[in-house]
């Protein structure tokens, strides 16, 4: 049995190509490339057809696209998805997002609507449900049937990330959303439209359900154009190449790019056993009272990955994970195939196909019920796609680095935050009455890398969602958010994880409120660990990276200020401008993480303090000479260089410079001193299980993460033999 | 600028010295970009690096894999595998967390975590996680560090499959057995359970 | 045969060869090479005008005497940001924003390979352009207007006051420091450059009072379009490029003149321009090398031969660049990447694809994957010279398409055996392929690669293939056209005889012109009354109007009188709440009416429907201007196209230089050899044929043919009679 099996759905045609790739290890069973050996050269120009096909759809469609994120950044992609839905070539741009295509496919055909109501040609599908498989709301997909003389041959779709998908919290990722119903404008998979033209009540229905709807129509009109060109062009290939052989061809290109990733995986990293948890703090206690009850506490999310690289398979298993619960962290498949491949691409992507073949070398362990494996169908979802990015992009990558680094691809270990985005929502109602909702995307466009194994992290030099990185213009930003008026994009003096190498140096963005009409406010979605660090283990004796935060100064005398042309510049000058009274204020609020809406008048401040990521090795193994250039460039000051590196720092006509001796001698002491506050192991192991035993683990959320987690009997069991525990101890 | 790129020769690009050199922190950016651009890589690297990492330790046992920056697992004479910290301090079996082998520092308060963190602003919640350092009892180098709750085990953060990757490399090691990919951490600490 | 009284003098410097195109009152034409000299550019210049010259048996002596214009588009930009040897700049940016120097949007795989723009790990930032302590903040905002058409603050007003204290402070840190050039650059200054102009005037007082001589430019004279990241960059390339050029190109211009040359030197912009060395913002003059072939395509086609839809495309030997001409016109796209640096200045529209003979060939044996590049031998050729890797230049070498004898005239000799060896060890045998199969693949695949670009640059536009004429050239360009012809159904296939020199060419016949822009916010939607429109109209006007008058100014400078002078105007539109502009014409130069709104709206449309699906238009949001253009002429001799009396069909018996194997279709087919140069009008070369020339070589498979007109042109056609052969396998 092969493709050309007739089927009576695409349901029983999915099912067939699974059981057969379980079977034979290869896609469809193709074992041998007959196309390939017949005529490599042919197969080769069959492919660049392809991948043309998609690029050029992204590179033309993305001028019709409104949101900034789509046309300044590139933050879209197209795909050319076989029958079942594989993702055979992407475009550029938004690359780990045609990882969900194949997912929202299965459910379009586990629905059977190839059935019932059945596609033809100009018809327009779209989903952005993460139930059926989209990352999240905000990623809206859109795809069309390709159908070449009634022979279906596969389909032309498109991904980008909306402004504003209409939740009870406004933006495009709702920081606060317990369940689907006030989550936003989720769409199941819908038909929008037929003969190439959207059905009226589906662009209604965008003004209607969103607080952006002219600019999330321009981005629907974007995605179908670009699948419509997808679409004439295969048909040309049909046309040329023949439809048997743009079919089969387009297998044996999967199979082809499957075998090769299979090959890479077992020549490139240090096959073993990585223990990658981190954690995920979820604050609604007071945020929702009576209103919901049922969501009116805090969490501290578990997320227990253990990745297990073996001869060409990786394993990704969730045993311990939390339970899904009345927040937006749960997360379904399609947002953890998108953030796994976020980081996969850049590691083991060869040539010149963006493909979703790497999924037939992962096995995956989800326990049902958890926030890893939702099966309540009203949990939130919203950051589905994020905790995707936390798992793939951020654990994952951070294993794969390891493990490249441990099979001496040393060049290889690269690592960056893909969880702290902070990607901001508001909105208001101008002073003529008209009310808007937005959100900002900018900071996710040009994120820091951490410290690599033998240098340091960077500044702006790595994107969590398009290898492209590019953060755009804060002038086109700030015309779709005008009551912020942008007074500092710059990086922030000392916020950066410090080691042998040191990670990336973090970012302010801060604004002030300018005449904000007669409502304003804005909340900040996607800044990830508040209140812990970005993942539980740092590199080789550094830390991990640190959180993210907000500072909220109200009621200040900015509007004095600016009178003679004065604003603070960095967040070390409006600290400093505050401590002298030259700024004065109100209120100072300092939010970890992400943010419930806060009204904001004119005058205020918004600030964020974006994007610090994990450090490696020992801060005092640091070379003296990288300390002085962090000094002169002012990515650290003085004051640190000597708490965290026992820099002896003199200075000479401005140029810092720092002692070797004076140094050397401070770091024997910092050895010293850590001799004295360390005990052994087992002192230390005692201590802890003490506190285990009488349940001194810290606040509620603690409780219910050991609770939740022990129950899962694998971790459970991990968990008691490592604190010698009966078998039959609870939390 | 491409036609650069064309001189490259893979013996040159990834000659043992150059992996000497960026394993040390010491290769010039440019160096590290050739290397990155390999169409296909080395495919002996993994054996080339053991032998530059041999050649930078003063003690002679036989390096099997590397763990963090300092730690590696060699095999001894009497055909352990071990855990051992470039200062000399042996860490016993690698199976078993070479966490519960280091001298560890916890950080609960804030003021605590102060003397690590630069940024005021993002210092974690005490009533959430602690820090725990981990300090090789020899030379006192901070070999690992966590950040967890209050009575979160220990996180074993790589138990590598040392047999599978020699055999990749078609140089499988004469005492190759299944057990050597267990994790024993429960061995050790099933004898400490004894004595509480 | 000899020069017929004055000529025009037009060189196009790449990296590696200078071209020199020499044309006469009759439009009989020369052409000639040299190395290219990037430290002194005036050697190169002089080597290639009098290699030129020598062909009609002169000296450059005598045609720089009889030259009415000489027009040089050199390397000396890209030299200055390679070697960092422009001059030390300082920088006023808006307090919060300094970071931007270091920062740069984040854009850190500009002119990286596709492979390398996935692999995140091995980006960078480009090297610096100046130094970060150089860039001092400046207190004050303006702001740039809203998505939400009058729901806030008007693009340009005042938020906050510009600080005066902070310019003086930064100007004199800056003069402290012995910077050679101070730039400003604010916030929203494209809105309304009130705070730049104030900041410029308070920092050449601080200049004069310290009797230094240093200039100081602000962007919204530079670059006033929104982005500021972008707007920075072309504020900076000019503080740090544009003086360093000109010198180099004024050193040239003495040499020329120290030879009998009499007039200005002139050189080319981004944006196909012409302007004389005087020009104040030369730092548009980037990048200038590929459009000159754009250029002249479209004065040749279009302009002489009425062909209205063209494809300009050029094979050298790492790249394949396609642009075309809809309706006589090219298009402009308002950024530009340039040494992995993105700025804000209108270019040609021209997209680039790996391509070329110079390729490296990249064999993975397990997966019989091939891929072309990116790496290129450049003037290295192949194993056949002296590049290490083989190319594609050694399969055209060994099929038989190139001549080992006759490279560059026979100044290069090839080694075909070493080629053969080292494509069967590297290629052939690891395929399990004939070596000759296995290179007739190779071409195979590199045409199509081509034939994709050029159906790809009109499809993703919107345009017809079969509609558009090709005009092929390059150095290889006409060796591989017939493998394009085959794959793209065209509307015809021309090159010509001087296709090695055409971007030379394109130089001298490019117009003598400025173009300027400033952004405008202009919204006209369904709600508003005819009185609104035309009132926000009114913009536009005043827009133009500053234009005009920057225009006559700079023309002033090059000794061009006011009268002298011919204004086009065009604009930037979009749907409202679109990102992206579309340029289109505005067929009135003032918009005062109804009528001329609806004009404009038109020509957005109509430009619109061409490109998109119906169902991406989006009226019923309403039209943004987002830009205003202006175009300011004056008047340039452009060479003659000669017309040749038509001769005989059959080509003259000198001319026919003999057979040679070729390997064609999987077999060895004798092909006739021709020299190009003594071809004349109205003759006929039918394939099997390789026409040669010192330059470059035209081939001519068994079914195809070339007709020469009476300008010269020579005319790819399918030959009556004959069927294109199907492709014979040996077995492996």
């Amino acid at each position: 049995m092969d493709w050309r099996t007739k089927f009576d759905s695409l349901k029983s045609r999915i099912e067939a190509r699974n059981r057969i790739i379980t079977e034979t290890g290869h896609y469809w069973g193709i074992d041998k490339f007959a196309l390939l050996d017949e005529d490599p050269v042919k197969f080769n120009r069959f492919n660049a057809r392809l991948i043309s096909a998609v690029m050029a759809a992204r590179e033309i469609g993305k001028y019709v696209a409104a949101s900034p994120a789509a046309t300044g950044m590139g933050e879209l992609v197209f795909g050319l998805l076989t029958v079942e839905g594989d993702c055979m070539a992407a475009s550029t741009g938004l690359v780990g997002h045609s990882a969900t295509m194949p997912v929202v496919l299965e459910s379009f055909c586990e629905l059977g609507y190839d059935v019932n109501p059945g596609t033809k040609h100009g018809d327009i599908w779209e989903c952005n449900d993460p139930y059926y498989g989209a990352p999240h709301a905000a990623d809206c997909f859109t795809w069309v049937p390709i159908i070449y003389k009634g022979t279906l041959v596969g389909w032309g779709g498109g991904v980008n990330h909306i402004g504003e998908v209409g939740g009870m919290v406004p933006g495009a990722v709702p920081p606060i959303a317990p369940n689907v119903f006030v989550e936003g404008y989720d769409y199941t998979v819908t038909r929008s439209g037929e003969n190439d033209t959207f059905y009226p009540w589906w662009e209604d229905a965008w003004k209607r359900r969103t607080r952006a709807g002219e600019m999330n129509i321009l981005d629907n009109k974007m995605r179908f154009a670009g699948c419509g060109m997808i679409r004439d062009r295969v048909l040309e290939i049909c046309e040329e190449f023949g439809v048997e052989y743009t079919i089969q061809c387009m297998y044996e290109i999967l199979e082809w790019e499957r075998a090769t990733m299979e090959k890479r995986l077992q020549k490139w990293v240090m096959p073993g056993k990585y223990k990658v948890p981190f954690l995920q703090p979820v604050k609604y206690k007071g945020k929702l009272g009576m209103l919901i009850p049922e969501a009116n506490k805090n969490w501290l999310l578990h997320w227990p990955l253990v990745f297990t690289l073996g001869n060409g398979r990786a394993t990704y298993d969730f045993s311990g994970a939390s339970n899904q619960d009345w927040h937006h962290y749960n997360m379904y498949m399609g947002g953890l195939r998108f953030g796994i491949n976020l980081a996969w691409y850049p590691v083991f992507l060869i040539g010149e196909n963006m493909h979703t073949a790497n999924i037939y070398l992962m096995d995956f362990i989800r326990p049902p019920g958890s926030v890893a494996n939702p099966t309540n169908p009203f949990v939130g979802t919203p950051s589905s796609a994020v905790m995707g990015c936390r798992n793939g992009q951020g654990a994952m990558m951070r294993a794969l680095s390891k493990a490249l680094w441990g099979r001496g691809y040393v060049e290889e270990t690269f690592v960056f935050e893909a969880s702290d985005y902070n990607m901001y929502g508001m909105s208001g109602t101008f002073s003529n009455g008209v009310p808007w909702g937005m959100s900002n995307f900018s900071l996710v466009g040009a994120q820091h890398s951490g410290a690599r194994a033998f240098m340091d992290g960077g500044v702006c030099d790595a994107s969590g969602q398009n290898p492209e990185t590019d953060y755009g213009e804060s002038e086109d930003w700030e015309t779709i958010e005008p009551p912020l008026l942008n007074i500092i994009r710059g990086v922030t003096t000392d916020y950066c994880v410090h080691g042998k190498y040191r990670g990336g140096i973090g970012y302010t963005l801060a604004f002030m409120v300018n005449e904000p009409g007669q409502f304003f406010q804005v909340n900040d979605s996607c800044s990830m660990n508040a209140e812990v660090t970005t993942h539980c283990i740092g590199p080789s004796g550094s830390y991990p990276g640190q959180g993210h935060a907000q500072v909220y100064i109200k009621k200040t005398n900015m509007p004095e200020l600016i009178k003679k042309g004065e604003y603070p510049g960095s967040f070390r000058e409006i600290k400093q401008w505050i401590k002298d009274g030259k700024l004065t204020c109100e209120e100072y609020i300092i939010n970890q993480g992400e943010a419930p809406p806060r009204q904001l008048e004119h005058g205020d401040i918004y600030c964020i303090l974006a994007h610090s990521v994990e450090g490696w090795g020992d801060p005092v193994d640091r070379d003296l000479y990288r300390i002085e250039e962090d000094l002169n460039f002012d990515y650290i000051s003085p004051e640190i260089a000597k708490r965290i590196y026992s820099a002896e720092v003199v200075t000479s006509d401005g140029i810092y410079e720092i002692e070797p001796e004076a140094t050397a001698k401070a770091r024997q002491e910092i050895l010293k001193e850590r001799e004295k506050n360390s005990v052994s192991a087992i002192e230390w192991w005692k201590e802890e299980r003490e506190k285990i035993l009488k349940k001194e683990v810290g606040d509620e959320e603690v409780h219910v993460l050991f609770e939740q987690a022990i129950a899962n009997e694998k971790w459970g069991n991990y968990f008691r033999e490592f604190w010698g525990l009966d078998k039959d101890y609870s939390f | 600028m491409k036609s650069e790129q064309s001189e490259v020769d893979i013996s040159v690009v990834a000659s043992k010295e150059r992996i000497r050199l960026i394993t040390e922190g010491k290769l010039p950016w440019e160096l590290c970009q050739q290397m990155m651009r390999l169409e296909e890589k080395d495919e002996d690297r993994f054996l080339k690096y053991m032998e530059v990492l041999q050649e930078r330790v003063p003690w002679k046992e036989k390096i099997l894999c590397r763990m963090t920056e300092k730690l590696y697992v060699v095999r001894k004479d009497d055909g352990s595998r071990i855990v051992k910290c470039i200062c000399g301090q042996e860490y016993g079996d690698y199976r078993i967390n070479w966490k519960l082998s280091c001298r560890i520092r916890v950080r609960r308060s804030k003021e605590e975590w102060r003397e690590v963190m630069s940024m005021e602003e993002v210092i974690p919640n005490p009533n959430l996680v602690e820090s725990r350092e981990y300090y090789c009892p020899g030379c006192f180098t901070r070999q690992g560090v966590e950040v967890v709750p209050v009575g979160y085990p220990a996180i074993f953060e790589i138990l590598p499959d040392i047999d599978l990757v020699y055999r990749m490399h078609d140089k499988p090691l004469e005492d190759e057995s299944p057990d050597w990919f267990q994790d024993k951490t429960a061995d050790l600490t099933s004898k400490w359970a004894k004595e509480v | 045969m000899a020069m017929k009284g004055k000529c025009i003098i037009a060189l196009d410097a790449g990296g590696t060869m200078t071209d020199t195109f020499l044309v006469d009152e009759q439009g009989s034409f020369t052409i000639g090479k040299s190395l290219t000299q990037p430290q002194d550019e005036s050697i190169s210049y002089m080597e290639s005008v009098k290699d030129a010259a020598s062909s009609w048996g002169l000296t450059s002596k005598e045609v720089h005497a009889n030259g009415v214009s000489s027009t040089y588009t050199g390397t000396s930009m890209l030299n200055c940001i390679i070697t960092r040897t422009g001059r030390t700049v300082g920088m006023l940016l808006t307090k919060g924003f300094e970071h931007m120097v270091f920062m740069n949007r984040g854009l850190t795989w500009l002119g990286m390979s596709f492979t390398d723009r996935m692999h995140v790990a091995v980006h960078d930032h480009p090297a610096p352009l100046m130094d970060r302590n150089n860039a001092k903040p400046v207190g004050g905002r303006i702001v740039g207007g809203t998505f939400f058409v009058g729901c806030h603050l008007e693009a340009g007003t005042e938020a906050i006051p510009l600080n005066e204290d902070d310019v003086v402070k930064g100007v004199n840190e800056l003069l402290d420091a012995q910077v050679d050039v101070i730039g400003i650059c604010f916030q929203c200054s494209y809105a309304n450059p009130v705070h730049e102009r104030r900041a410029r005037d308070i920092a050449l007082d601080l200049v004069k009072k310290r009797g230094m001589d240093i200039p100081v430019l602000i962007s919204n004279d530079i670059a006033p379009r929104r982005g500021e990241n972008m707007r920075f960059k072309s504020l900076l390339f000019q503080c740090y490029t544009a003086e360093k050029t000109r010198a180099a190109l004024a050193n040239v211009e003495a040499k020329a003149q120290a030879d009998g040359y009499k007039f200005p030197l002139q050189t080319m912009l981004s944006y196909g321009a012409i302007v004389n060395i005087k020009y104040p913002k030369l730092y548009e003059a980037l990048s200038s090398g590929p459009i000159g072939g754009l250029l002249g395509a479209k004065w040749l086609m279009c302009d002489q031969l009425d062909i209205k839809n063209v494809v300009a495309a050029d094979l050298g030997g790492t790249s394949w660049d396609v642009g075309f001409m809809v309706k006589g016109t090219l298009s402009i796209k308002s950024e530009s990447d340039f040494a992995r640096h993105r700025l804000n200045v209108p270019v040609l529209n021209l997209d680039s694809v790996q391509g070329g003979t110079g390729l490296q060939l990249h064999i993975d044996e397990e997966f019989k994957r091939i891929t072309l590049g990116p790496e290129s031998a450049g003037n290295l050729v192949g194993t056949c010279y002296k590049y290490p890797e083989i190319t594609i230049g050694d399969c055209d070498l060994i099929l038989g398409y190139l001549n080992p004898e006759y490279f560059l005239g026979g100044k290069i000799n090839l080694d075909k055996e070493y080629a053969l060896q080292c494509l069967k060890e590297r290629m052939a045998d690891p395929l399990g392929m004939d070596v000759y199969d296995a290179c007739e693949d190779v071409l195979e695949l590199l045409h199509s690669k081509m034939a994709d670009q050029v159906r790809d640059s009109l499809l993703s536009k919107g345009y017809y293939p079969r509609d558009y004429t090709l005009c092929c050239y390059g150095g290889s360009g006409p060796m591989h056209m017939w493998g394009v012809a085959d794959k793209v159904k065209l509307a015809a296939v021309a090159t010509v005889p001087w296709a090695a020199a055409f971007s030379a060419f394109g130089v001298a016949t490019a117009d003598y012109f400025h173009r300027y822009g400033n952004t405008v916010n202009v919204v006209w939607t369904r709600k508003m009354s005819d009185e609104f429109k035309i009132e926000q109209a009114k913009a536009m006007n005043t827009t133009w109007a500053e234009l005009e008058e920057r225009a006559y100014v700079d023309f002033e400078n090059e000794g061009y009188s006011k009268d002298k002078v011919v204004m086009k105007y065009a604009v930037q539109a979009r749907y409202v709440g679109q990102l992206d502009s579309w340029e289109v014409d505005s067929p009135v130069g003032r918009v005062n009416t109804v009528d001329d709104i609806n004009s404009v709206i038109n020509s957005f449309e109509t430009l619109y429907q061409a490109i998109y699906p119906v169902g991406a238009r989006f009226p019923e949001v309403g039209y943004a201007i987002t830009e205003c253009i202006l175009l300011a002429y004056v008047d340039r001799t452009k060479p003659e196209i000669r017309k040749y009396p038509l001769e005989s069909e059959a080509p003259s018996k000198e001319c026919f230089k003999g057979q040679r194997d070729v390997y064609y279709c999987g077999e060895w087919v004798k092909y006739n050899t021709w020299e190009m140069d003594l071809l004349k009008a109205g003759n006929r070369v039918k394939g099997p044929s390789v026409i040669e020339h010192t330059m470059t070589t035209v081939v001519i498979p068994p079914h195809k043919m070339i007709d020469v007109d009476e300008h010269l042109v020579l005319w790819f056609k399918d030959q009556p009679g004959t069927v294109k052969k199907e492709k014979k396998r040996k077995k492996k």
